[in-house]
């Protein structure tokens, strides 16, 4: 399966995603999904699962079931939106709990052995060079956390730019 | 002097970054308490927009404190900071920004994207951004509340803390603090913490075994 999250306005992903495979799973981002809250609950208590229930209580569950996983958002101060954000706050039951140490810092073990390639496409008019550099540290971050096996990083100035890719 | 502080994290008041905002007041108020007001917003919790933006206006410093949230900021902290930068392109505001950052793993270093994230906000909102501390073991710290902060684990973000609110009092910028628990090796963390997560679990009536559990990947899905 080819996950893909984004902040995309309707009317631009129905464009953008019109003639998708069905292995694409596409989940749309928005201001009203429940941010995570910080219980651990998706830890502790239903390990696996978000303890929110709603329709992403299952992100980690998506996340396990992927070979590529994208990530469209538009960049603010060099982070993702909070439309996307929101989504992968809670995806961290993708995870264990448990530490480790790997390249040189502490990370979470494992919970799944398997794992996908990240791509992120950040989009904005006017992003700074400093903007820049913090969204693709913060990839590059994720996808030590994650465990990811390749990972890229890529600017647009409109993701209609990414018209055709999805097919 | 004015100061304003912003609870961000997620866990509202029951959280480490109101604990540690407490620190900070404390340290703040501790030798000049009349020449210093502070007013504190929990972003989570009910308050008065006008308030809080009179408040801001009229302040000489502005301190976030949230945790880290896979890598970065919270997505309601995001949300926060954006419907602020509306309100500030319209209203004056010559605060200086400054910064508590913490995070669950050991290195506060891990902090770094974080506080370059809240710079990147503050050359969008054209404030100056005076110093951040970037706490590592932020789980572990908050629960040793009522341990001194002289001694022990606590030593190094005590004087984190102090050297931190002194550059506020000053209205001066200064390095990023980074923090980890002093006299406490990575690998006895990783022990204790590991321990912790199950004990968790157990109030839960859950083994060890079951923060294992996976959800069953069908081939065709993969
Ligand atoms: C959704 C989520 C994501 C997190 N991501 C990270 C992370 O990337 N790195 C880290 O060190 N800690 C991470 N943490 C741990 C928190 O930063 C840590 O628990 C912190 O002490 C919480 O602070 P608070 O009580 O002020 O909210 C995460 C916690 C949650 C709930």
């Amino acid at each position: 399966m080819k996950l893909i999250i984004h902040d995309l306005p309707e009317d631009m992903a129905k464009t953008l995603f019109s003639h998708h495979s069905s292995d694409y799973k596409i989940i749309s981002g928005c201001a009203d999904i429940t941010p995570c809250t910080g219980c651990f609950g998706c830890w502790v208590k239903s390990p696996a699962k978000c303890c929110i229930p709603d329709k992403y209580h299952n992100m980690g569950k998506f996340l396990a079931s992927s070979e590529e996983f994208i990530i469209i958002s538009r960049c603010i101060y060099g982070c993702y939106s909070p439309e996307v954000k929101v989504l992968l706050d809670r995806s961290i039951s993708y995870l264990l709990p448990f530490f480790k140490v790997r390249n040189g810092m502490v990370h979470h073990k494992l919970r799944y052995k398997t794992s996908f390639s990240l791509t992120a496409y950040f989009y904005g008019e006017d992003l700074t060079s400093t903007e820049i550099s913090t969204a693709k540290q913060l990839v590059q971050a994720n996808a030590c956390n994650l465990n990811v096996s390749n990972c890229e990083t890529i600017f647009l100035k409109n993701p209609l730019e990414l018209g055709g890719k999805f097919r | 002097m004015n100061i304003v502080f912003i609870n961000a994290s997620p866990k509202g008041k029951n959280s480490n970054s109101c604990y540690f905002l407490e620190l900070l007041q404390n340290s703040l108020t501790k030798d000049t308490p009349n020449d210093i007001i502070i007013k504190q917003y929990t972003i989570t919790s009910p308050y008065s927009e006008a308030d809080f933006y009179t408040d801001i206006a009229n302040s000489q410093a502005i301190v976030f404190a949230f945790p880290l949230y896979v890598d970065s900021l919270p997505s309601n902290v995001l949300s926060f900071l954006r419907k602020m930068e509306e309100v500030l392109t319209s209203s004056p505001c010559s605060a200086t920004v400054y910064g508590i950052v913490n995070c669950g793993f050991y290195e506060g270093k891990q902090n770094e994207l974080g506080i370059e994230i809240l710079k990147n906000w503050c050359s969008r909102v054209s404030l100056p951004f005076g110093q951040a501390i970037g706490i590592g073991s932020g789980e572990m710290l908050g629960s040793l509340r009522t341990m001194p902060l002289e001694e022990g684990p606590n030593k190094n973000l005590g004087i984190a803390i102090q050297k931190f609110s002194h550059t506020i009092f000053q209205q001066t910028a200064g390095e990023t603090i980074y923090v980890i628990p002093s006299y406490f090796p990575r690998f006895f963390f990783i022990k204790a913490a590991n321990h912790f997560w199950v004990k968790r679990a157990q109030k839960n009536n859950l083994k060890k075994r079951d923060l294992y559990r996976k959800f069953a990947i069908p081939k065709n899905e993969k």
